[in-house]
């Protein structure tokens, strides 16, 4: 089974799981863990079961893992009194930690301590990754005494596009107007070098070209569920690591 | 200059802050209590943070190390009421953000880094952890709200404890088979954990050097109740492992939580990356406070 955990306002999700093949692929959101019964050890975490659309699944059966949960609010537990819901997503949060981190198959991507979905919960951890590899950065300030910088890297012009997948690069895509092949091999060498420093198996990457030079813009290292190529290289990957 | 940032009336701050002043360290105090008079910027053309608290710059430049205490300042009095409470909760938490990166960036000595803090959000993560790579015992441990399963891990580990997953302070409590018989009611998925019987220890892994101490109650969570704090030497293969540990999760300052069987069996519960240790240091001297000191002026020489 390759699970799905999304959020439950995710619209998108369904539609997603039904491009895996038929029946392999299932969504499970935070109702899941709650409501239905789960059970996870440690030591011992094989014994561990979950319920995934009534049926309970062990650990051993899960094949790979998308994970579309990139942090747990607590608009998301609906189901508890609204006092006790931000207790929870911390509690919710720790317990996905673990459950994804432990699993022996492929997670895509896999939690660290700060992060649900990969290395890094802020845009500015991916700036300060770039300074240290020496990938140039887009400019950018911020100032807490200013609002309206507290969104982080904002979205770039005259931009191109990176997407990493298991150390292969997977896509490149130019800004609609512009054509910015000239520098595809620059932006996918430095893709690669963020993918493999922040241990991600996915990760997007958008650069903006000025002044005759790439600048790293943003990063996304949730899998993007229109991407049909990405798709098929995720079931592949699941299919050989099985 | 070795920054400080957290609260005046910390104990633990003010035991290390009283060292360094006498030492005659240069040292900068950032009130936390003080963060809504407090703001930071970030430039990523040149990769720098600049800090001012009361319109004063805070020159980072010249950090050479620092130790870090925030807490949720949402719980501080100027959060909690006015009109402008939401927008300086956002200000404030930016003040948090840029400077958990700056801690993150600087290769300076930081204790802790927030990312290595961060193993300690999920304990069954950091459990995990702990066991993984040093091979300490942890006790077992299931998540659960299945009562059928909670009772049958009951039977074979006896009278259970359970408490909190996440880091968020949680009064550890004590369940027994006979409780778990009567309940059927609904709950979120929680941690129940092998009530190990024994003596707690308290060990603090201060860069290398180590500090234990025994702690006899009579309680389940002995921070809430009556209880004699001892001084006591460790066998050299848990010293060995405790630095282990430490350097593996990257806390140049941990409190590790053992409890140890009759049959001297250790178990470890977790290692805290944030120990207000002032709690243990129960030397006239307050040695694990002096030696949090030395090794934030190892990063000044």
């Amino acid at each position: 089974m390759i699970l799905i955990p999304v959020s439950c306002y995710n619209k998108e999700a369904a539609t997603f799981a039904k491009k895996f093949p038929k029946g392999t692929a299932s969504i499970f959101t935070c109702a899941d863990l709650a409501e239905q019964s789960t059970s996870l050890y440690y030591p011992g975490f094989e014994k561990s079961t979950i319920t995934v659309e009534g049926v309970t699944v062990p650990v051993h059966a899960i094949t790979g893992v998308v994970n579309l949960l990139p942090m747990i609010l607590p608009e998301e537990l609906y189901f508890f009194p609204e006092e006790e819901r931000d207790y929870q997503s911390a509690e919710f949060h720790a317990l996905l930690t673990f459950f994804l981190d432990a699993l022996p198959c492929p997670v895509i991507n896999r939690p660290c301590g700060s992060a649900l979905t990969g290395a890094f919960s802020q845009p500015l951890h991916w700036v300060d990754l770039a300074h240290k590899l020496n990938i140039p950065t887009v400019h950018l300030m911020i100032d807490s005494d200013n609002r309206a910088n507290h969104v982080g890297v904002a979205k770039p012009r005259n931009h191109l596009e990176v997407v990493c997948f298991n150390q292969q690069i997977i896509s490149f895509s130019n800004d609609a107007e512009r054509n910015f092949t000239d520098y595809q091999t620059q932006a996918q060498e430095y893709t690669l070098q963020l993918a493999k420093h922040s241990g991600s198996a996915y990760l997007k990457v958008a650069f903006e070209v000025a002044e005759s030079q790439i600048s790293m813009a943003r990063t996304s290292i949730l899998p993007d569920m229109r991407n049909d190529h990405l798709i098929q290289h995720i079931i592949d990957y699941f299919q050989k690591a099985s | 200059m070795i920054l400080l940032w957290g609260l005046e009336g910390d104990d633990t701050l003010a035991s290390v802050s009283n060292w360094l002043r006498q030492k005659k360290a240069s040292m900068y105090f950032l009130s936390h209590a003080e963060i809504d008079n407090t703001r930071m910027c970030f430039s990523a053309t040149d990769n720098k943070y600049q800090l001012y608290h009361n319109g004063e710059f805070v020159p980072l430049d010249n950090v050479t190390a620092s130790y870090l205490r925030p807490y949720d300042f949402r719980q501080y009095p100027q959060f909690q009421q006015g009109n402008d409470s939401a927008k300086l909760a956002a200000r404030a938490a930016q003040v948090h953000t840029l400077m958990n990166t700056w801690s993150e960036s600087t290769h300076t000595i930081v204790i802790n880094k927030p990312s290595a803090e961060a193993t300690n959000h999920s304990k069954i993560f950091q459990s995990r952890l702990i066991h993984s790579s040093t091979g300490l015992m942890v006790p077992e441990t299931l998540i659960s709200n299945d009562w059928e399963v909670i009772r049958t891990f009951a039977q074979q580990h006896g009278t259970l404890i359970y408490k909190s997953l996440s880091c968020i302070r949680s009064v550890a409590k004590r369940i027994t088979y006979a409780e778990l018989l009567e309940r059927c009611d609904k709950i979120a998925p929680a941690l129940f954990q092998q009530k190990i019987v024994g003596t707690n220890v308290r060990v603090h892994v201060v860069g290398k050097k180590i500090f234990a101490c025994g702690i006899q109650s009579d309680v389940v969570d002995y921070r809430y109740g009556p209880r004699v704090i001892h001084q006591i030497n460790l066998p050299a293969d848990i010293q060995d492992k405790c630095i282990m540990l430490a350097q593996h999760l990257g806390l140049q300052l941990t409190g590790i939580d053992f409890i140890v069987t009759p049959t001297n069996e250790w178990y470890c519960l977790e290692a805290n990356p944030n120990p207000g240790f002032s709690f243990y240091d129960v030397t006239k001297e307050k040695v694990i406070a002096r030696a949090v000191a030395e090794l934030l002026l190892a990063g000044n020489n």
